[in-house]
């Protein structure tokens, strides 16, 4: 007991050291860029972390995120543009939006099985982002201007630094309230759906239902990231929005490790600095993600989080070691 | 409180379960046995919601609940276990039987994602509730395990304490005994009994006529989707012609 | 005007067909979606661009060599990748992103070796447009629906006449039955995917000369040829063909009437829509739900 104490609270110590690191970060940053850059990567987390909440707790697959990405950005720029409400209220219509279009695309689909799934997830991401191209007033090519982000007034883009804060912040709710929902009845059910659909209905689990809500609350992560990302570049353009955008978001799950809430998080951060670190060649950046997919299936399919987790495994069985034979023996024989 | 009327149900023709009725009491303990391939639980499907019957009705309670769905009978208290074993392999021990209490906890979405007092009291009662049907089935010391990492006896001992979980009126057990050893067999027929005392009614699938005769208050015999014979056990044992059908069946 | 839009579509069609039963051979064998058979459409294009563009060789050797390295190629990512991972248990919807990091791994691969320019295939033909019916064509589009039809007719005639084919039928129907026949599961599943990776072939051949040789060929191209295999019904060979026609028809007419920018945005739909109402496509061979 007092041994799993011990792992709990290195893992609390590393939680605080991560978080504090977050929170320091841009004051030693001065180039408005990079912090520009660290903003981005907290979307990239929203997103990711919400594809998880689909492709991870629910098991069902999406290759099309990027629309919702896409509908979060062009209702939060429609709606400042034109009603000139708050841009956080607009950027939280926008989220909702995304996710009734989400759910409104699970009603039918969520009954395929998952190669379906894909393909109609990557239908509906392209028709997306073929009807942007085709609405002349959306300016599909020059971009339309958005509001800057802003709260109460306050232009959070004249100084990247609030931005990141203002995002950071955001990625804290977004991660706690996966937290709270995956470790409910809520998440208990997703999974059952993913494990075994059949015996999920036979537990009193209305399969269809929570493979709906999945979707959206997985749509409405992606649709507020997109939202955000929308009023932080202050222009949204139409190629942003493309369908092969969206393995991006799979690429970062499987990277950092499915199923888990830090998971996404690590992915989205290693991605983002691979992607940026190789903007210039684009080859080699398909070749090394393409080979991440490869090699993380065959050899680490937890990802570096599952990777994480055998290795405290393996701390806490030394720790064990010694005091707790007995025990330690009960769990090699069972793995 | 069960009760099916000349239910059939056709595969493309072929007739899998042929006009069968029968009748489960309240608080009993029911057996229907049968050779392998004779329909049992191809008729335990149209009760549990997951085979559509072509023709007849079933009954609960009173109530007409043919062709319902699965998991709205589990909320009116049907469960079942299964004969090929479903669980949430990737998932503990403890997370399979609280998945088993998910209609029985109340709360919404905006509970589960504020934490809400409301949210945490129905937690903690399910928690404890799933632990409570873990020790009757004998498996509160392996809660932490993956349901996968248990070994195939233990992992239909888990079905039944998942089935427990979702607290039924009915309980419907598709082959309890299969791939059990003679010990294990006696824990589960210990277990079934136990069940049966709690006020649960139980109806259960066996081909293996020792399990069945020890435990079963009432009997219904299948064979190939007909109903042969129907009474107390020892009138069954002693039934020549499902005699017949279980040695030329064997 | 609708003579010559029919005719498109047609020719359209039956690229899309083709493509899209590169899909179904694979699907129909192993239940896998292979969404890297885009990539084998780009390579091939890029190797025939090789042969025939750079190295001069008369298109006809420049086929059958393209040909040749894409079944080596097909049975090397069955035997080398696939098969791999399906021993160590890898299935479902990992075995779909297998395929997609096998496809950003090929792209890159292509963009590394052949450059990321886009590449003027040379002209086959020395005319430049043939008068069909009051449509001006290309030769080189009606090449393509010749080749089409041929591949179609080979795969068939492949497929239910031979030994091989019939035994990878038998496979694709059930892989273990087909074994205690005496019917070598292994290398019929290596030929599928060769199998595939040929179509694939014969698509790149075709559309290069048409659309230029660029990275992104094969993965706009293909998703048409995807939307006609499940418009037709996927894992059904033949049913991919119809689906084609039919998706490049629409395509056509839509282009042709309503507006050119439109076309890919219907045809998207239209996949999303049968998805979403009749997954079973026109005609369902196999089950795709999944509740």
């Amino acid at each position: 007991m007092r041994e799993n104490l011990s792992i709990k609270k290195l893992n609390r110590i590393i939680l605080l050291i991560v978080g504090l690191a977050a929170v320091i970060l841009p004051l030693l940053i001065t180039n408005s860029y990079r912090l520009y850059f660290f903003s981005f990567v907290g979307i990239y987390i929203v997103a990711a972390s919400g594809l998880d909440i689909l492709f991870g707790y629910a098991g069902m697959i999406s290759f099309g995120h990027i629309a919702y990405y896409a509908i979060g950005a062009y209702v939060t720029t429609l709606l400042t543009t034109y009603t000139g409400i708050p841009v956080v209220a607009s950027m939280l219509i926008a989220a909702v939006v995304a996710a009734a279009a989400g759910a409104l695309v699970a009603l039918p689909c969520s009954k395929l099985k998952f190669q379906f799934l894909a393909l109609a997830s990557i239908a509906f991401a392209n028709f997306i982002y073929q009807l942007i191209c085709n609405i002349s007033f959306l300016e599909p090519y020059r971009g339309l201007k958005v509001e800057p982000l802003s709260i109460f007034g306050i232009n959070l883009n004249s100084n990247y630094r609030y931005t990141y804060y203002f995002i950071l912040v955001c990625v804290v709710i977004a991660l706690l309230a996966k937290h709270m929902i995956v470790k409910s009845k809520i998440g208990r059910a997703f999974m059952a759906c993913r494990d075994n659909t059949r015996s999920a209905d036979g537990m009193g689990i209305n399969v269809r239902k929570y493979k709906v809500m999945a979707f959206a609350i997985s749509t409405f992560y992606v649709g507020f990231a997109g939202a955000c990302a929308a009023h932080l570049n202050e222009l949204v353009v139409s190629n942003t929005y493309i369908q092969s955008n969206a393995f991006n978001y799979v690429i970062m799950c499987i990277f950092g490790g499915v199923n888990t809430i830090f998971g996404p998080v690590i992915g989205a951060v290693v991605f983002q600095f691979i992607n940026e670190a190789l903007a210039s060649a684009t080859a080699w950046r398909d070749i090394i993600f393409g080979g991440v997919v490869l090699l993380f299936i065959a050899f680490l399919p937890g990802g570096c989080m599952g990777a994480l987790k055998k290795l405290e495994g393996k701390l806490a069985a030394r720790l064990n070691m010694g005091k707790k034979e007995t025990a330690a023996e009960g769990v090699e024989k069972n793995d | 409180m069960i009760k099916a009327e000349n239910v059939l149900v056709q595969f493309g023709g072929i007739s899998a379960v042929n006009h069968v009725s029968i009748h489960v009491r309240k608080g009993q303990i029911t057996g229907l046995i049968g050779p392998n391939g004779a329909g049992k639980t191809t008729f335990f499907n149209c009760i549990s919601g997951v085979q559509n019957v072509t023709e007849g009705k079933i009954y609960y309670e009173g109530r007409d609940i043919t062709n319902g769905r699965g998991f709205k009978l589990c909320e009116e208290g049907i469960a079942r276990t299964y004969q090929n074993i479903n669980l949430f392999h990737s998932l503990s021990v403890l997370d399979n039987a609280m998945i088993g209490k998910h209609c029985r906890t109340n709360y919404g979405f905006f509970s589960a994602l504020f934490g809400t007092p409301k949210m945490r009291r129905e937690e903690e009662k399910a928690r404890t509730d799933a632990l409570e049907k873990l020790k009757i089935v004998g498996l509160e010391h392996k809660k932490d395990l993956r349901a996968g990492q248990l070994p195939y006896g233990e992992q239909r001992l888990l079905e039944i304490a998942r089935a427990l979980c979702t607290e039924p009126k009915v309980l419907l057990l598709d082959e309890p005994a299969a791939g059990m050893n003679a010990t294990e067999k006696v824990v589960l027929n210990d277990l079934i009994k136990k069940i049966a005392s709690m006020g649960i009614t139980v109806l259960v699938i066996e081909h293996d006529m020792d399990v069945i005769m020890n435990i079963s208050d009432y009997v219904y015999v299948m064979n190939d989707g007909f109903l042969l014979a129907e009474g107390k056990p020892e009138e069954v044992q002693n039934n020549p012609e499902v005699i017949t059908a279980y040695l030329g069946g064997n | 005007m609708l003579k010559s839009l029919i005719i498109v579509g047609l020719i359209m069609g039956s690229i899309y067909g083709l493509i899209g039963l590169g899909y179904s051979v694979i699907y129909r064998a192993s239940g896998i979606m292979n969404l890297a058979q885009g990539e084998l459409i780009t390579l091939s294009a890029f190797l025939g661009y090789t042969f025939f563009g750079v190295c001069g060789l008369p298109y006809g050797v420049a086929l059958i060599l393209t040909v040749v390295i894409m079944f080596a190629f097909g049975v090397l990512i069955q035997k080398g990748l696939v098969a791999k991972y399906q021993k160590r248990g890898v299935t479902g919807v990992y075995m779909l992103l297998i395929t997609f990091g096998l496809s950003r791994v090929i792209n890159g691969g292509e963009a590394l070796i052949f450059g990321s320019n886009a590449k003027r295939f040379p002209s086959i033909f020395n005319i430049s447009t043939v008068n069909i019916l009051g449509a001006h064509l290309q030769p080189e589009r009606i090449m393509c629906l010749f080749l089409a039809l041929i591949s179609m007719l080979l795969v068939h005639l492949f497929m239910t006449k031979t030994k091989t084919g019939i035994g990878m039928q038998a496979c694709a129907m059930h892989s273990k039955a087909a074994e205690a026949c005496g019917i070598d599961v292994v290398k019929s599943n290596g030929l599928t995917w060769g199998l595939a990776s040929v179509v694939a072939a014969m698509c790149g051949m075709m559309l290069g000369p048409i659309y230029g040789v660029t990275l992104l060929l094969g993965a706009n191209l293909s998703q048409m040829g995807f939307a006609s295999s499940v418009a037709g019904g996927m894992g059904n060979i033949y049913g991919a063909m119809v689906g084609g026609i039919i998706i490049g028809l629409i395509e056509s007419l839509v282009g042709g009437y309503v507006n050119s920018t439109w076309k890919s945005m219907i045809a998207y739909l239209i996949l999303f829509l049968i998805l979403a109402v009749r997954p079973t496509g026109l005609f369902n061979e196999q089950a795709v739900r999944d509740v």
